[in-house]
């Protein structure tokens, strides 16, 4: 994943706070996962930092990431050409319109096919170097990676210029913007947050800014709408926008889910992937507010009282990528099960 | 093999007090170095030279890892390597794979009081014999280089911590590289311990914030040494390629 800087005022702020958090709390900040971490369990608050996960899922979704932000810088130049603050009726019209034929002669030089190939290689090489790598049972480095390069060269036939057109499908403004989120008042110390907003785009309807997420899921199946996380990422992200002075509201923002069906329960291995996208919008992000200043504030008290919780998650301790490594997973081997296989009817 | 019984005991007996606090968080590297470039993070904050310096390491431990999985014993390597030595750590990686023990590359051990990171270090290669666990370090010195007991004494503390079950700790370093020296392992039983061993690394913390350090201290051990500006600049030799790898 490309880096992009903050601009140096604020990355002074940023490691200052950053600083004296870590001094004091042993935190130095935070981010949406770390965050959702600490509340489910400290140990996998801990674990992250010290090991690799090459879990084949999320390793596709960034390399789809790593090709969208590709992509997405390409067409940044089209939105830094005009001044995007003063676009309105007929001139938002007629920049919208041009963002078009300019995406148009953008993809025609852009093999994403290369791109999607060249992206598995890096961070296929990353993986090689660090942390060290928790791979899937059975799996070391050579099987892991000729997995991916299998799935990837399948998705290169499968992942058209016509998908990749329709996640970018608004002018891009920017793309892995680093954001960071003050918490409490410059004279507390607190713990900030940082995060990469995906893209951040031009609504073409009201010519404000939206923050665009990009979730991947590889089972084909749409996945609920329902995950809190998604809803307390695109608020923080929006609230430091706002925080950081790139716009003086608060924005709206889009999930764009692709789901590519890989095929994993058919006999034989397809030989292209049938894929579908979903579109989400929050237009109200404010009105998470107080919810989501709660979730912030009890971070804050978990780390400043040294609270850890173990084990805490709902989905119990058997799907943790960090089960092997842990002292204090429960697993629900020692269940003794009687009776039928009836629903609990509560 | 080497015991470290005498100097765990000359750490064990002093009294605990908060100056390990002063340190933290911090790793085995920068705790114990001697250079005060190091200390301050003037040098590790240029992460990019530090990443281009560790390239050969990586191709190193990629080599490694293709043995333990493909299960051969030959091992892709340039002729500055020496294999041999190299030859009987891939056995033990072979077996290992055939008996599905223990074995973990580039792992990092570390130790944490609630939410404050205290102690990390990395070690090559953690593999498991019988009932011993072994914290391998791959010297990639050009020739022999004095190995710092008290560094080894404090991996083997870290591991104590994260392998807290009956197996007692062996740390093993081999120079791999053509005519650079022999290998040396060092041992602290576990039965040895006379108190959990959290509180003698912050013991061992607390007196490295006494020691002197000046900088270009321990150049030719240090990783930092291909592009570090104080060894150009103040001290008037060449740069001994990155050893002894630390993170």
């Amino acid at each position: 994943m490309t880096t992009k800087v903050l601009n140096s005022k604020l990355a002074a702020a940023y490691a200052k706070a950053g600083t004296a958090a870590l001094k004091k709390f042993g935190v130095h900040h935070l981010s949406k996962s770390s965050a959702e971490n600490l509340l489910e369990c400290a140990n996998k608050f801990h674990l992250k930092s010290l090991y690799n996960i090459a879990k084949p899922q999320m390793f596709l979704g960034n390399i789809v990431h790593g090709v969208l932000e590709k992509a997405a810088d390409s067409l940044v130049p089209y939105s830094e050409k005009v001044n995007v603050k003063t676009l309105e009726g007929e001139s938002l019209k007629k920049f919208i319109a041009g963002y078009s034929d300019f995406k148009t002669e953008v993809f025609s030089k852009l093999n994403f096919s290369q791109l999607l190939i060249e992206q598995a290689q890096d961070q296929l090489a990353d993986l090689t170097c660090g942390r060290e790598v928790l791979y899937p049972e059975g799996m070391g480095y050579g099987t892991f990676a000729a997995n991916i390069l299998a799935t990837v060269e399948t998705m290169t036939k499968s992942l058209t210029k016509e998908h990749w057109s329709e996640l970018l499908d608004c002018p891009v403004l920017s793309s892995e913007m680093p954001v960071i989120y003050f918490t409490g008042s410059p004279n507390e110390v607190k713990i900030p947050y940082l995060g990469y907003a995906d893209m951040l785009m031009l609504d073409p309807e009201t010519g404000k800014v939206k923050i665009v997420d990009l979730k991947t899921a590889f089972s084909g199946q749409s996945q609920t709408w329902n995950n809190v996380g998604y809803k307390f990422q695109l608020w923080l992200y929006a609230q430091a926008l706002k925080q950081m002075g790139y716009v003086d509201y608060t924005v709206t923002a889009e999930i764009k889910k692709v789901l590519i069906d890989l095929g994993l329960k058919r006999k034989n291995k397809p030989t292209t992937y049938t894929i579908k996208t979903e579109v989400g919008r929050l237009t109200n992000l404010d009105s998470y507010n107080e919810r989501f200043q709660h979730t912030l504030d009890y971070a804050q008290r978990i780390i400043e009282n040294g609270i850890q919780v173990f084990a805490n998650s709902s989905y119990g301790c058997g799907s943790c990528e960090y089960k092997d490594m842990c002292d204090e997973k429960i697993l629900n081997d020692d269940w003794v099960i009687e009776g039928g296989a009836n629903e609990e009817s509560d | 093999m080497k015991s470290l019984t005498k100097l765990y005991k000359e750490y064990a007996q002093l009294p605990l007090t908060d100056d390990w606090k002063e340190l933290i968080p911090t790793s085995v590297f920068v705790a114990l170095t001697k250079c005060a470039a190091v200390r301050k993070n003037e040098i590790a904050a240029m992460s990019k030279a530090f990443r281009e310096s560790f390239a050969k390491k990586d191709e190193l431990m990629a080599a490694l890892r293709e043995v333990f999985e493909s299960g051969e014993t030959s091992i892709d390597l340039g002729e500055e390597y020496d294999l041999e030595k190299i030859k009987k750590l891939c056995v033990v990686l072979n077996n290992n794979k055939l008996i599905g023990l223990l074995t973990r590359f580039n792992p990092k051990l570390s130790f944490h009081e609630g939410f404050f990171s205290v102690l990390t270090g990395t070690v090559d290669v953690i593999t498991r014999d019988n009932d011993v666990v072994n914290l391998w370090r791959l010297s990639r010195a050009k020739s022999q280089t004095e190995t710092d007991e008290l560094s080894v004494l404090v991996y083997i503390l870290l591991a104590y911590i994260s392998y807290s079950d009956e197996w007692d700790i062996v740390f093993k370093k081999i120079p791999v590289m053509v005519n650079s020296g022999k290998e040396e392992s060092w041992h602290l039983e576990r039965k040895e311990l006379t108190e959990d061993p959290r509180v003698t690394l912050k013991k061992i913390l607390g007196s490295l914030l006494k020691t002197q350090r000046d900088k270009g201290k321990d150049c030719a051990c240090c990783i930092h040494a291909p592009y570090c500006k104080v060894l150009t600049e103040d001290v008037q030799h060449e740069a001994e390629e990155a050893v002894d790898a630390d993170m």
